[in-house]
């Protein structure tokens, strides 16, 4: 029980750490970059007092270190201030889109682990059968094809040719249907292609001799002894990819017209917001890691031989 | 040169605890004060079960993995008071054949590279290296023209040649031999024993012998000693603990050990159960095993002490010949 | 005599490797195990004994590999062309394995006690809860006390002797007319060793199943067998009781490999090593696959492979080996042509 506790306590560490680590790479590199932020927010034009005024603002008056500790501070608090573009907290302005972009990744996670999971698993049990050429073909395609291409082609058959779906906007689960599956069949054919080489490599363990030599069934053999350990790696690299997701799928949400978290990134490097810059860095970040992090409790709970470290 | 080339003297190798959860494990001592002698022309054997840490004691007396405590003399040398370079050049004369003839030659090196290897590190030059390899081919019983090939053009048995090859091209006084042919077919062990034999007597070598093989080191060893987690429990001639050994722990192993010849084996008794239970931090350690302990084995660490002829025992109540047991 | 449990005859098994090549893996394997016998098969690595056993239990991948030839009863029954489904029902049942590295043949993400379970409710119709009565009560015979709470463990959280055990209840779960044990303590310490084997033997005793003991190890072969089996090459070369093999080798294999055996006694003598390597099993010489490395080889050997004879009886004239060796009492068999010169 200890040791169960101690390594989710370390994870956390791991998480905390990281963020603090990208919250100073993000400060530093913003203010080591030749040139005075403020400037460059001005504009050439600008006035010397509005750019003090916006250096006010961004705080670039003050010592080094103490913009550093505020920063830090207000990141503890999930506080990255006010947006240059729009004059509304950062932080609000991320939790508002912050929803949509986390449905759309999850959707998308969840058809590509319902088409790749099963699709995987039968072509390692069967293999060089029609499923298993099905898998190979669909996966060399699933990576070739880039997914914003294959959204644009989603949306001329699926919804102007046939119009099944909306063509743009959001507010219901039927827009995020498309961009959730173009997103998904570009994860769908790697994690098919990791499951079937984890599926392959488990069944050539020992272990599965015992279970044949134990007289088992061929489908509990695989289905029951293979399946668990061969479903590991994938769930990490679910995971992952689940990560990169939120981080902002942000050419689909281009391709969509979803109003994304990715679409509000975008946006905020245009306009040169810098507080919305930092903010979503961070926030991302922070995403990404606190799902590693989860990641990391849900592989230690299948694979009970890492509970210890 | 008759006389000590090793000496060993309370040697330990502590594995340092680092983070939260390794704290539990900081402080284990692999190798917990050791000391032993070795004599020149002898082949000394060291035996034990999986974890009492001949393997660890081996390496650090190699300076492999130096030790963290006690003194290791070479020669009458401290190897522990040289500076790096003059531990290097020590090193030429203590070479180590491992078990695993795999993974102690690198595959994309020939074998000529491999041989090289070792004296290109002390600036040998490339003529009197290639002569070197030739030589420690020939005498493993390998031809010098197949220098070129790579390990896995070689059989098992061929490649433990060559690591012992490699081990000779350095012209060494001591030979530290950990489980060599365990890895190897029961026909060519033979062969490799007898190799290793005619090599000590041809060029005046000393053997430090680490087996499980019990069978093989009565049969190869001039003194063995038996180590019991990390500590050396009995340490004698061969005659002597063959005939009389003394610590409990030393008897249940030869006891335990196949045989070729007698009665066969008694099918289990009742309660003969499987034995789990770690060391006592205080007393004997082989007391929660030995099953004839008091209360004085519970609370005293034995030392290793002379009970004469140079047949050493750390034990309070070492067993002798007449009584029950 | 005892019946005979399990007969192999003529047994034949050829891989095809990648690029095409045949090995000739098992050349002609003729065994007999009697019912209640402790027989060991003992040979080195590659000589086919660990395939035997897979073939017994039906568990050759059949691509890449095939049975050539031959014929495998186990009580009666032709094993050989068995459907598979009548083949799953012996496995687990009436005929028991038990490997070799217990961490590797384990399954790491499932408890021992499930592991365990599988084959009783699944042979025997048990209940869960039945079956777990009854795993708890194998646990205790295979000396793991505490048995309900070894069973909530994992494999890796268990010492390898402990493993060693579970495998051991695993096998014997259903209560099987044979065992198969393929090298069941070569990696465990010497204290273990003994233990199991001891353990092996008594439940022997109380479960009346036969073993069969696969091993290159000649002293621990000598240590539990009633009868041997000797396997160089895929063919038996030598078969007989320990008494005879050990005392008597009439095959110059045996005689070389156990008089290549260091062993306390021989201090000071130099062992009588065998020259030569372990031929591959797609390089088989000619005639009998021994007579490159034999020190009494003559013309006949390279060209005739030498039949399994039987020597035990009319003071040392062969006779052949009888089809059911239940009939014929003692009997010592040897595959060579020099036996007796």
């Amino acid at each position: 029980m200890v040791e169960v506790l101690l390594f989710i306590l370390r994870r956390l560490g791991r998480l905390l750490l990281t963020v603090w680590l990208i919250s100073t790479i993000i400060f530093f590199v913003i203010r080591v970059i030749p040139g005075d932020p403020a400037l460059v927010i001005a504009g050439v034009d600008a006035s010397a007092e509005d750019v003090a005024a916006i250096r006010a603002r961004i705080g670039t008056d003050r010592p080094l270190a103490s913009q550093y500790f505020d920063w830090l501070w207000r990141v503890a608090r999930f506080d990255f201030g006010t947006s240059l573009s729009s004059g509304q907290p950062v932080t609000g302005l991320i939790l508002e889109r912050f929803g949509l972009t986390l449905s759309l990744a999850l959707l998308g996670l969840l058809i590509s682990l319902v088409v790749a999971l099963p699709l995987g698993v039968v072509s390692a049990v069967r293999r060089w059968s029609f499923w298993d050429y099905l898998g190979m073909v669909f996966s060399q395609l699933g990576m070739a094809v880039p997914s914003f291409w294959l959204g644009i082609l989603l949306l001329l058959a699926l919804a102007v040719k046939v119009p099944l779906f909306p063509l743009f906007g959001s507010g219901s689960l039927r827009h995020l249907v498309l961009p959730a599956v173009a997103l998904g069949i570009a994860r769908a054919a790697v994690l098919l292609r990791l499951t079937r080489v984890s599926m392959v490599e488990e069944l050539a363990k020992e272990y599965v001799i015992t279970a044949r030599a134990k007289g088992l069934t061929e489908r509990l053999v695989k289905y029951k002894h293979a399946l668990r350990n061969g479903l590991l790696p994938v769930v990490t690299i679910a995971g992952i990819q689940l990560g990169y997701m939120l981080g902002g799928a942000i050419i689909i949400e281009q391709v969509f017209s979803l109003p994304g978290l990715g679409r509000l990134f975008l946006f905020a490097v245009y306009q040169r917001d810098f507080p919305l810059i930092q903010g979503g860095v961070v926030f991302v970040a922070f995403a990404f890691s606190l799902i590693n992090f989860l990641v990391d409790i849900l592989y230690s709970v299948l694979n009970p031989r890492i509970r210890v470290g | 040169m008759a006389g000590p080339i090793l000496e060993v003297r309370n040697l330990v190798k502590q594995f340092g605890g680092s983070g939260l959860v390794s704290r539990a494990r900081a402080g284990l001592k692999a190798v917990d004060g050791v000391s032993f002698t070795v004599t020149a022309g002898d082949t000394f054997g060291l035996v034990g079960e999986s974890g009492c840490g001949k393997t660890t004691l081996a390496r650090a007396l190699l300076y492999l993995d130096p030790p963290t405590g006690g003194e290791v003399l070479f020669q009458g040398t401290a190897l522990g008071g040289l500076s790096r370079a003059g531990l290097r050049g020590f090193r030429r004369h203590m070479q180590i054949v491992f078990q695993d003839p795999n993974g102690a030659l690198d595959p994309k090196m020939s074998i000529r590279a491999s041989l090289g290897e070792g004296l290109a590190n002390l600036g040998v030059g490339r003529e009197e290296r290639q002569r070197r390899a030739a030589e420690a081919l020939e005498l493993v019983g390998i031809q010098p023209a197949h220098a070129e090939r790579y390990p896995h053009e070689f059989s098992g048995g061929q490649k433990q040649r060559i690591t012992i090859a490699r081990a000779l091209s350095m012209d060494p006084r001591l030979l530290v031999l950990d489980e060599p042919v365990s890895n190897l077919d029961v026909s060519i062990q033979a062969q490799i024993i007898n190799l290793l034999l005619d090599l000590k007597n041809r060029l005046a070598l000393t053997y430090l012998f680490i087996s499980h093989d019990l069978n093989l080191v009565a049969y190869l060893a001039d003194r063995i000693a038996v180590m019991f987690r990390g500590r050396i429990v009995e340490l004698g001639s061969t005659p002597q603990i063959l005939s009389e050994p003394l610590h409990p722990y030393t008897r249940r192993l030869f006891a335990s050990v196949p045989r070729l010849t007698g009665e066969r084996i008694v099918p289990r008794i009742e309660g003969d159960v499987e034995d789990e239970s770690p060391s006592r931090a205080s007393g004997c350690r082989y007391a929660a095993r030995c099953g004839r302990g008091d209360l004085a084995c519970a609370a005293n660490d034995p030392e290793l002490h002379d009970t004469g002829g140079g047949h050493l025992v750390a034990c309070l109540q070492p067993e002798k010949i007449n009584q029950g047991g | 005599m005892a019946e005979t449990l399990l007969s192999i005859r003529g047994l034949k098994v050829s891989f095809r490797g990648r690029d095409g090549s045949e090995s000739r893996a098992l050349r002609g394997i003729d065994l007999d195990v009697a019912r209640g016998e402790v027989h060991s098969l003992v040979g080195e690595s590659g000589s086919g004994k660990t395939l035997t056993a897979v073939c017994v239990l039906g568990l050759l991948p059949v691509p890449p590999a095939r049975i050539e030839a031959g014929s495998i009863r186990f009580q009666g029954v032709e094993l050989i062309g068995l459907p598979e489904a009548e083949r799953r029902k012996l496995r687990g049942r009436r005929i028991g394995m038990v490997f070799q590295e217990p961490s590797k043949y384990l399954n790491p993400a499932m408890r021992v006690g499930e592991q365990i379970l599988e084959a009783l409710v699944l042979h025997l119709g048990l209940t869960r809860n039945e079956a777990r009565l009854r795993a708890g009560e194998l646990l205790e015979l295979v000396g793991l006390p505490g048995g309900r709470r070894v069973l909530r463990r994992y494999p890796h959280e268990l010492s390898g002797g402990m493993r060693q055990r579970v495998m051991i209840a695993m096998a014997v779960s259903c209560d099987p007319v044979l065992l198969i044990a393929d090298e069941p303590t070569t990696a465990l310490d010497v204290t273990l060793q003994r233990q199991i084997l001891r353990l092996l033997l008594e439940l022997r005793e109380r479960l009346g199943m036969a073993i069969l003991f696969v091993s290159h190890d000649l002293a621990v072969v000598h240590g539990i067998s009633e009868r041997i089996s000797v396997i160089y090459c895929g063919k038996i070369v030598e078969s007989g009781s320990r008494e005879r093999v050990f005392a008597r080798p009439l095959h110059p294999y045996t005689q070389a490999l156990l008089a290549s055996i260091p062993q306390a006694s021989r201090r000071g003598t130099r062992l009588r090593a065998i020259p030569g390597t372990v031929p591959d099993a797609s390089h088989v010489p000619a005639g009998c696959a021994f007579h490159p490395r034999c020190p009494l080889a003559v013309e006949r050997c390279r060209e005739e492979v030498p039949r399994l004879l039987d020597y035990a009886g009319n003071g040392g004239t062969p006779r052949e080996a009888a089809a059911d060796r239940s009939e014929t009492g003692e009997t010592h068999l040897a595959a060579c042509h020099l036996v007796g010169t």
